[in-house]
């Protein structure tokens, strides 16, 4: 299915370059979503089984290949009404669906991948078809984010690769599979498989979006389009998080394991800093999006840093967030043509202009700073519940400290732009209720699961970290 | 009471969106009223009749089940609720009146949905105990006061103090939650009140007992975590600013009393922590309020020294408890649970008379007011009600629940040795300055708002407001003049209250002589006053009464308006007094020595509240403008990035060398 899969992307993806009638190119993107949903399904009922010698899937590969699936989905419904209120030309669309296809097939490729050189390939290629994404525009600002994202996030693809590479030199004779790492990790030199971690995590962190190479995945979802924001922040963190935890995953069973929870738990706790420092100063609402995903990536980390539980909550939050997140970019995007701004001086008032678009935000943002009932409320409550449980009363007592500013910007610059009404706000466009259909959506079904239990995904997850180091005994949640 | 019951109001809350703007309030009251009747009822049989705890499954919270229990602490807590959040309701009717053409259908929907998700989730946060579930309506009930303090939004400053609002109701949230959790990691029980009892049975109970403080503390309003306070019950329409203060800062004494029925160790250090942060939010509070100029500030000042008073009975009781006092143990915490309804009653009542000058004159300035009682009889009448029972004076409800903490002071003297006196002396002058600064500062709101003649133009316009403001008046008033004269009635009852924290509550029983004859008097002194007003009419129908200007003493040229007692002069004394504590500053030119004809010059006077200004104000302004300093590393150079990513590199590196990770 896998080997189908991508010889249905080789198809689509030149017919999508070369053909210049802007329906059917979005028809063939949704057909191209179907055949992934298809994939996804086959995927499920066949979990474990090898394909074409690459490829195997595993339950968290399946699990974020739904994420992207859901995503990708509603992500072309607005880049659909993006391309049709902008009136693009037929190039740029076609440019962009194709670069799109490739993206989603590449971001599904890490997640099959079994073999750590074709990871690293496809994590290369979603950076190229990532690239082709961000140059949507083709203006001047658009044009330096797109070269500083070619450049950035190759740099910290290449690091990545030296981390394979280092890796590789502690494993002399395996081959790269990751079932064979896995089992002769334990043999191999520790002080290379710090080396190669370190470079891993630097390296991957420009596709999580965490410290060190931050800075370039913040800019590359601002000068996107809102639907790429929304695949950056959702899917692609899922890439970055699955490639760093591939590498975990190796390394869990020798005598590091320890060592990189601390290394994830500085990881996320510097993010988390640096996210909240940003984050107050910006007036940019997408950046502002783009900062809290920093900050859920920072968490994200800090919770699979304490182990067992904490493997559970940092999945569970990071599909989540990557839906709710969705959500907000949409939004975000709706608010961005209205105004044509996304500027906190060009903007406000938003409740009078759109009042269903007005609520989703509003219920976006109960998700994003994590009040209750949103279900990421509830992953904030079991990571503080693990932390404490562990001890790690410092940890707690920063976390808390630094999410206050969080919670402060966000409130303060949302209800700026949802109830004050701006003098500098020129409303362009009226909002159409319905296109804030799928947000709301996105962002109810968090907040359901809030209050119900989203079984079905707990218990992927718990299957997915049973190859982690106290995976099986983890019995409820 | 079943949870179908509350599901169905619940659910049926939607049809608040569905109906045309003239019909949202209506269905919004009918839906109180239903879940009035409904909690009220229950909550009557738990505390009149011998039915126990009632025991209510509810729904589940993924997956466990979540019950909402009725003991006699929550029935007392739904009974208040219920009553001032439906004159809440009933008022709002009149108030909104001049809104329904500015805002939209939506904006008004939201408006009555909130105020009715606010009494839904009040009433679950007084009868949930599971952790998560409680924490969702204590949430729920942050967030729709939030969206009811913004009403008016096209204000800045609104939205900016409801923005406020919202993040220290997240703050006291977190400290909740840290709370829950703590006891339920260090011991492994179920996560909710309900773990409590095992946490506090093994542990020392004040680290955990000083996280549900802070975040309980800071819903109530105790000084320093009240800086919210003062700017939201401004800030929102009267009716929220009447129910806030009646009722939803009484959350916060409800999650300290719930939190204390499980603590029986370290009471007496506890108890004299609530007392010492009790006195300065009670004397504090009040001296702050007399120095605002703002009616629906003052108002607010003054709900942080009646959540001290309600406090000190609560500290006493403590003591009296950890000191094996029973008198003064029962008769501290009904003195503070009596207070919890007086306050609810007459602080309700007072911001509804606010909201109704508010209304009619277009300001809440006291400086801009003046003869208001002309004009708006009814409305003063109620308002100096209102203000005679906030300052505890008989035959009115005020008194009888500060009489209860008195007479429990002065009944255990002698019976704990000289500390404990010195403590309960201490509290007993704290409460009588509190007191009395209280009617400082009531003549002083009373005469310049409702005596002598209008200041400004504002005051000359307005008109006594619609019945539909009146009713809900009425109602507190009664109730408020109902407990003046038959204490007995409301303190029998609440003796079932008092007897979850109190063993022996026969003291309760024993002041039945002392009540009753209080009764008599406030009867006798309400007869009297009656008799005179009578004699008074009846003299009176043959004297022709007339109006003109008061004598000038031979000055032609005064005017009434100019030429009387303003808020700032009848306060002069006092702030000269208490300089230090409160911040007043004065901004004038003062006359030279040769000016003779003096040019025309303008007296200000501003206000600040130290507390706020240095704890809160200060600090945060300071960390956040640190914080955006250091947002200097988005440079936008590749460099820049690459090197970061070095940095990082090396600092891992060292800190693995260095083994700190």
């Amino acid at each position: 299915m896998v080997t189908l899969y991508f010889i249905a992307a080789g198809i689509f993806i030149p017919v999508l370059f070369f053909n210049r009638n802007i329906r059917i190119s979005h028809t063939l993107v949704f057909a191209f979503i179907s055949i992934l949903g298809a994939l996804c399904i086959y995927e499920a009922r066949h979990l474990y089984s090898v394909e074409s010698s690459f490829f195997k899937a595993g339950p968290l590969g399946v699990l974020f290949i739904f994420v992207t699936l859901i995503i990708s989905f509603f992500s072309h419904i607005h880049y659909v009404i993006y391309a049709n209120k902008r009136e693009q030309g037929a190039r740029s669309v076609s440019v962009h669906n194709s670069s799109f296809v490739i993206f989603v097939t590449a971001i599904s490729g890490v997640f099959l991948s079994t073999h750590l050189g074709m990871l690293w390939a496809f994590l290369e290629a979603s950076t190229l078809s990532g690239t082709a994404l961000i140059y949507h525009d083709r203006d001047k600002l658009s044009l330096e984010a797109t070269w500083k994202y070619l450049f950035v996030s190759s740099i910290g693809v290449t690091l990545g690769f030296a981390g394979i590479m280092f890796l590789s030199i502690a494993a002399s004779n395996t081959p790269n599979y990751i079932d064979e790492l896995v089992a002769v990790a334990p043999r191999m030199n520790v002080g290379w498989l710090k080396t190669s971690f370190i470079f891993v995590v630097a390296g991957f962190s420009v596709k999580m979006g965490v410290v060190p190479f931050f800075t370039i995945d913040i800019d590359a979802k601002d000068s996107s389009p809102s639907p790429i924001g929304a695949m950056f922040s959702g899917p692609l963190m899922s890439v970055g998080f699955m490639a760093i935890y591939r590498f975990y995953q190796i390394y869990a069973h020798t005598s590091i394991l320890e060592w990189m929870n601390h290394l994830l738990l500085v990881t996320g706790v510097l993010s988390l800093f640096f996210a909240a420092v940003f984050i107050l100063k910006t007036n940019n609402y997408k950046r502002m999006l783009a900062y809290s995903s920093m900050e859920h990536a920072g968490l994200i980390l800090i919770a699979f840093s304490t182990g067992v539980t904490g493997y559970l909550v940092a999945i569970l939050h990071l599909v989540l967030h990557a839906f709710a997140k969705a959500g907000m970019f949409f939004e975000i995007g709706q608010v961005h043509r209205a105004f044509g701004s996304k500027l906190e001086e060009e903007c406000g008032g938003y409740f009078k202009h759109s009042p269903v678009g007005s609520i989703t935000l509003l219920a976006g943002l109960l998700c994003v700073i994590a009040m209750p009932p949103s279900g990421l409320f509830m992953t904030e409550f079991m990571l503080f519940k693990s932390l404490m449980i562990s001890g790690q009363w410092w940890i707690v007592f920063i976390v808390m400290f630094l999410l206050c500013f969080f919670v402060y910007a966000m409130v303060k610059k949302f209800f700026t732009l949802i109830f004050i009404k701006n003098e500098n706000a020129q409303s362009a466009e009226e909002v159409h209720p319905l296109e804030s259909l799928s947000p709301l959506l996105l962002i109810g079904a968090v907040l359901v699961f809030g209050v119900v239990s989203p079984d079905f995904l707990i218990q992927i997850i718990q299957q997915a970290i049973q190859v982690l180091p106290g995976g099986q005994v983890l019995s409820n949640y | 009471m079943n949870a179908t019951s509350i599901a169905v109001i619940m659910g049926l809350s939607l049809i608040i969106f569905a109906v045309p703007a003239r019909l949202k309030w209506h269905v919004s009251f009918v839906l109180q009223i239903l879940l009035g009747a409904i909690t009220g009822w229950s909550a009557l049989r738990v505390l009149l009749t011998d039915t126990g705890i009632l025991n209510v499954p509810f729904f589940y919270l993924r997956g466990n089940p979540v019950q909402l229990l009725m003991d006699p602490l929550s029935a007392y807590f739904v009974l208040v609720i219920n009553f001032t959040a439906i004159t809440g309701g009933l008022y709002a009717l009149g108030y909104l009146k001049p809104y329904a053409a500015a805002k939209n259908p939506t904006e008004l929907s939201l408006h009555h949905f909130s105020f009715l998700w606010l009494h839904i989730s009040m009433l679950l946060v007084c009868m949930i105990r599971e952790g998560l579930a409680f924490l969702i309506v204590w949430e729920m009930m942050a967030v729709t006061s939030f969206i009811l303090v913004i009403f008016e939004s096209e204000k800045k400053e609104t939205i900016r103090i409801g923005i406020n609002y919202l993040i220290q109701m997240h703050v006291a949230l977190v400290f909740i939650m840290s709370g829950f959790i703590y006891a339920s990691a260090k011991t492994g029980a179920a996560f909710g009140f309900d773990g409590l009892a095992t946490y506090f049975a093994v542990y020392a109970p004040f680290s955990a007992f000083l996280l549900f403080f802070i975040g309980f503390g800071i819903k109530a309003g105790f000084m320093p975590l009240h800086s919210w306070l003062p700017h939201a019950h401004p800030a929102a329409p009267a009716h929220v600013s009447g129910v806030m203060s009646g009722v939803i800062i009484k959350m916060g004494i409800y999650g300290i009393l719930r939190t204390l029925t499980y603590i029986h160790t370290d009471l007496l250090f506890i108890g004299i922590f609530m007392l010492v942060i009790s006195m300065i939010s009670g004397l504090l509070g009040v001296m702050y309020a007399i120095v605002q100029h703002d009616v629906k500030k003052l108002l607010a000042y003054h709900s942080i020294e009646n959540i001290g008073i309600i406090g000190i009975g609560i500290g006493v009781g403590l003591i009296g408890l950890a000191m094996n006092i029973p008198e003064l143990a029962a008769l501290g915490f009904a003195g503070g649970l009596l207070h919890v309804l007086n306050h609810s009653l007459f602080k309700s009542l007072l911001f509804y008379c606010a909201g109704s000058v508010n209304q009619q004159t277009h300001t809440r300035h006291i400086e801009d007011l003046g003869g208001l009682i002309k004009q708006m009889p009814k409305t003063g009448l109620f308002f100096l009600l209102g203000a005679l029972s906030i300052c505890g004076l008989p035959p009115f409800n005020g008194f009888i629940s500060e009489f209860l903490i008195y007479s429990g002071l002065f009944n255990s003297l002698q019976s704990g040795g000289l500390s404990i006196d010195l403590v309960l002396l201490g509290a007993f002058v704290g409460l009588v300055l509190i007191g009395g600064l209280a009617i400082f500062c009531f003549t002083k709101v009373f005469s310049i708002v409702f005596l002598g003649t209008g200041r400004t133009e504002a005051p000359r316009h307005a008109h006594e407001v619609t019945n539909s403001m009146i009713i809900p008046k009425v109602a507190s008033g009664l109730l408020i003049v109902a407990v003046g004269i038959l204490p007995m009635a409301f303190v029998g009852p609440l003796s079932k209250v008092t007897g979850q924290f109190v063993d022996d509550v026969s003291a309760m029983r024993n002041t039945t002589a002392a009540l009753t004859q209080v009764s008599y008097g406030s009867l006798l002194f309400v007869g009297i006053a009656a008799l005179l007003w009578i004699v008074r009419t009846f003299q009176q129908k043959k004297v022709n009464v007339g109006f003109g200007p008061t004598w000038g003493c031979g000055y032609s040229g005064a005017d009434p308006a100019v030429h009387q007692y303003t808020a700032t002069s009848y306060a002069d004394n006092y702030v000269a007094i208490v300089g230090p504590l409160v911040k007043v500053k004065k901004q004038y030119i003062p006359f030279k020595e040769d000016e003779i004809f003096p040019f025309p010059r303008k007296f200000e006077t501003h206000t600040r509240d130290p507390l706020e200004h240095y704890l809160v104000n200060r600090p945060v302004g300071v960390l956040t403008t640190r914080m955006e300093k250091a947002a200097v590393f988005q440079t936008g150079k590749l460099q820049h990035y690459m090197l970061y990513a070095l940095l990082f590199m090396v600092l891992v590196f060292l800190l693995t060398v260095f083994q700190y990770i």
